[in-house]
C-alpha cells in the first residue's frame, strides 16, 4: 500500500485528522459555550485567521515542492514597518517589492546554490527581522487608513477579512489546480529528479514557489497592519513556525507533492479554534500553547515520519 | 468655653469629611508612595456603576521572567478575592500583537464588564481599547510611559522612571562626567524603548558619554557574553546603566571572574539581585517596579464598577532601593525570583518564595 492510498483524498493529504480535528473542535465548543456560535464571534475568528491562512497558503506553494519558509514572519514585520514608515501611495509596492527580493533571495539560495531551506529560510529570517528593526525599533507610525479600511470594514455583514481570505483561496486553488505551473509543483514535489528527467524545469518553479510565499506574507502583514492600525517590527515572529504549524495540521506533506487548499484552511481553522475557543471557555493561556503542541504532535504521530517529511 | 469651641470645631470638622461626597482620592490603588494620581482630571462617580457580581477580562502581553510570574499571582489573587467578582478572566498573549488583539475582541465577546490590558505596545490596541470604549466597557490600560488618552484609567511605571532613576544614579556616581555602557533589554519592546528614553531624559547634558550600547534580552547568560565582549574590548568604563537586573549579575560575576575592579552598575528591586549586588559588594541602586501595578489595575476596574469617582491617571514611580535603605528590603529568607514589594500576604510570599 503506497502512502498516498492510505490518505481519503489522494494528493490532497485530508485524512481523518485534518477533518475530524477542527470538526471536533467546532462541535465541542459550539456545545460547551455559549458565546461561540455568536455571529460576533464568527466573525472574530475569521478576522483572527485571515493573517495565518494568508501566509499558510505561500507556506502550501513551498511545502508542495518539499520546501519550508520560516522567514515568512519576518516579511510580515518588514511589510508592517514599510506600511508605517512610508506615505499611503509607495509604501505597498514598496513593501511587495522588498517581499518578492527577500523569496528570490531564499529561492537562489536552495535552488541554484543548494542550501538547504531551513538553514536558507532561517538566514534570511533573522537578517529580515534585524531589518525590520534597523527601519522601526517599536510599534507605531501612521497606516494609510485605506489599509485600515481594507482590513475593517464590514461588507453587507460580513467582515473584511473573509473577502481577503476567499481572495486568497481562489488565487491559490486557480494556480494550483488550473494552470500548468501548479502541475509542475505536485510534480517536482513528488520526485524532483523524475520531473526533471520529464523535461520539467525544476530550479525556475521552485524559485517562484519561495517569492510567491513571500508575498504571501507580504500581504498577509498589508491585512494585519490593517488590523491593528499601527506598524510593528516583530508583528509577524509567530507566524513562520504557526503557518508550517497549520499546513501540517491541514495534512499538508513537508516532503513535498501532497497538499491541498482545503487542508490548508482545515489547519488553520484548527489553530485559530484553539486560541479563540480557549479564550471563550477560560482555560489557563498557557494550556492552549501546550494543547496547540499536543495535537500538532499528535497529528504528525498518526502518521509515518518519512512520510510528514521531519 | 475654649473646650467648647475646641468640641464644636472637631464635630463640625468630621460633620464635614463624614458628609462629603465620595472623591477620587477615596480609592488607593497602592499605598501612598508606591502610586499616586497623576492628573486632576476624573472619571466621574457612577458612570461605569454596575450592579454585582462582575466579569473582569485581563488581557496580559506574555510570560518569560519571574517579575510576570509575581505579577500575575498577584493580579489573580486580587481577581479572586473580592467577592463581587464573579469570574476574572485572564489571557496572555505570547509576546504576539496579533494575538493580544483577539485576545481582546474574544473577552468582548464574553462580555465582560470591565476590560483591563496591558499591551505588548500602546500603539497595538488602540483600536480595540476605542471600541471597547465605545461599547460602554470600562477600559484599565497599563503604559509604561504617559497616559493612555482613550483609557478609562491609564496606570502607569516603570519605563522612563525605571530608567531615569538608573541614569540619575550614574550621573550623581560619575558626577556628571564619564562613559557608561548600556544594556538594554529585548529589541523592539515598547518598556524596554520607555526604559531607554529615561536613561537619555536623565543624562542629557551631563558630560556622560555611552561608549558601548548592546542589547542583552534581559537574559543573564545573553548579557554574560555580551559583558566579557565588552570587558576583553578594553573599552573604557566608568558605570553601566542596565534595563534588567539579570544581565547587572551576570556583569558582577564577568567583574569577578576577570578581577576588574567593579564600577557602579544600575540594577533592580528583585531579592536576587539585592543577594548579588551584597555578596559583590557593589555600588548600585535598585529602580522599583512593583509588582503590584497588576492588582492596582484590578482595583481600578472594581472601584470603577462600583460606582467611585477616579483619577483618570496613577502613577507609579517609588524611591528606589540605596544602599541606605538595603536592609528593608533584602529578604534573606526569601528566593531570587521574589520582587519588591508585594501585595501579597505574608503566608502566600513564604509560601512561593520561601528559599
Amino acid at each position: 500500500m503506497t502512502r498516498h492510498k492510505k490518505r481519503l483524498f489522494g494528493r490532497s493529504g485530508l485524512g481523518v485528522i485534518a477533518i475530524g480535528l477542527p470538526a471536533a473542535m467546532f462541535l465541542l465548543l459550539s456545545l460547551g459555550t455559549p458565546d461561540f456560535f455568536s455571529a460576533r464571534n464568527i466573525a472574530n475568528v475569521n478576522s483572527q485567521i485571515t493573517a495565518l491562512l494568508i501566509v499558510a497558503l505561500g507556506q502550501l506553494i513551498v511545502a508542495l515542492i518539499g520546501g519550508i519558509d520560516i522567514s515568512v514572519g519576518s516579511v510580515i514585520s518588514l511589510t508592517s514597518v514599510v506600511l508605517a514608515s512610508l506615505s499611503a501611495s509607495v509604501a505597498v509596492p514598496v513593501a511587495l517589492i522588498l517581499a518578492a527580493l527577500v523569496g528570490l533571495g531564499n529561492g537562489l539560495g536552495v535552488a541554484v546554490f543548494g542550501v538547504h531551506p531551513l538553514i536558507m529560510t532561517l538566514a534570511s529570517m533573522i537578517f529580515v527581522q534585524g531589518f525590520a528593526l534597523l527601519i522601526m525599533s517599536a510599534a507605531g507610525g501612521t497606516v494609510p487608513p485605506l489599509l485600515i479600511a481594507l482590513a475593517k470594514t464590514n461588507i453587507a455583514g460580513l467582515p473584511a477579512g473573509f473577502f481577503w481570505c476567499v481572495s486568497a483561496l481562489a488565487i491559490v486553488a486557480v494556480l494550483l489546480h488550473k494552470t500548468a505551473f501548479g502541475l509542475r509543483l505536485f510534480a517536482i514535489g513528488a520526485n524532483a529528479q523524475s520531473a526533471a528527467l520529464s523535461g520539467v524545469g525544476v530550479r525556475a518553479p521552485r524559485l517562484a514557489c519561495y517569492m510567491l510565499c513571500s508575498l504571501a506574507g507580504a500581504i498577509a502583514g498589508v491585512y494585519l497592519t490593517g488590523r491593528i492600525a499601527s506598524g510593528d517590527p516583530t508583528m509577524g515572529e509567530p507566524f513562520g513556525l504557526n503557518s508550517v504549524t497549520a499546513i501540517a495540521l491541514g495534512g499538508v506533506q513537508l516532503s513535498g507533492g501532497v497538499g491541498s487548499v482545503i487542508g490548508v484552511v482545515l489547519g488553520t481553522i484548527t489553530l485559530g479554534l484553539i486560541s479563540n475557543g480557549m479564550n471563550l471557555v477560560g482555560v489557563s493561556p498557557f494550556f492552549s500553547a501546550a494543547l496547540t503542541g499536543l495535537l500538532l504532535l499528535g497529528a504528525v504521530s498518526l502518521q509515518r515520519r518519512k512520510a510528514i517529511g521531519i | 468655653m475654649w473646650k467648647t469651641l475646641l468640641c464644636a470645631s472637631v464635630l463640625t470638622v468630621v460633620a464635614a469629611l463624614s458628609g462629603r461626597p465620595a472623591s477620587a482620592g477615596d480609592v488607593e490603588l497602592l499605598p501612598p508612595g508606591l502610586m499616586a494620581p497623576s492628573t486632576t482630571e476624573v472619571v466621574p462617580a457612577g458612570k461605569f456603576k454596575k450592579d454585582p457580581p462582575w466579569t473582569i477580562g485581563m488581557s496580559w502581553p506574555g510570560v518569560g521572567n519571574t517579575w510576570i510570574v509575581q505579577t500575575i499571582q498577584e493580579i489573580k489573587y486580587a481577581g479572586s478575592h473580592d467577592p463581587h467578582v464573579k469570574e476574572f478572566r485572564f489571557v496572555e498573549a505570547n509576546w504576539q500583537p496579533a494575538k493580544q488583539v483577539a485576545d481582546i475582541e474574544d473577552l468582548m465577546t464574553h462580555k465582560v464588564d470591565a476590560l483591563i490590558i496591558a499591551p505588548i505596545a500602546i500603539d497595538l490596541v488602540k483600536a480595540q481599547v476605542n471600541a471597547a470604549a465605545a461599547a460602554g466597557i470600562p477600559v484599565i490600560v497599563f503604559s509604561p510611559g504617559g497616559t493612555f488618552t482613550n483609557a478609562t484609567v491609564s496606570v502607569y511605571g516603570g519605563g522612563e522612571a525605571f530608567g531615569r532613576t538608573g541614569g540619575e544614579f550614574l550621573k550623581d556616581k560619575l558626577h556628571g562626567k564619564g562613559t557608561i555602557w548600556v544594556f538594554r533589554g529585548i529589541a523592539g519592546s515598547g518598556e524596554e524603548i520607555a526604559r531607554y528614553n529615561g536613561l537619555k531624559d536623565a543624562i542629557k547634558g551631563a558630560d556622560i558619554k555611552i561608549g558601548a550600547e548592546v542589547y542583552g534580552d534581559w537574559n543573564y547568560a545573553k548579557g554574560k557574553q555580551l559583558c566579557e565582549n565588552l570587558v576583553a574590548s578594553g573599552q573604557p568604563v566608568d558605570g553601566i546603566w542596565f534595563s534588567g537586573a539579570d544581565m547587572t549579575r551576570a556583569c558582577f560575576d564577568v567583574f569577578k571572574e576577570i578581577g576588574k575592579p567593579l564600577v557602579p552598575m544600575t540594577g533592580e528591586a528583585n531579592n536576587g539581585f539585592l543577594r548579588a549586588w551584597k555578596n559583590a559588594g557593589a555600588d548600585s541602586v535598585g529602580p522599583i517596579f512593583t509588582p503590584g501595578l497588576g492588582p492596582a489595575m484590578v482595583r481600578a476596574a472594581i472601584a470603577l464598577l462600583e460606582g467611585q469617582q477616579m483619577y483618570k491617571s496613577y502613577y507609579s514611580d517609588p524611591k528606589p532601593v540605596t544602599a541606605a535603605n538595603f536592609a528593608q528590603y533584602y529578604r534573606p529568607d526569601l528566593n531570587d525570583a521574589f520582587w519588591f514589594p508585594s501585595t501579597l500576604p505574608e503566608n502566600m510570599i513564604m509560601e512561593m518564595f520561601k528559599q
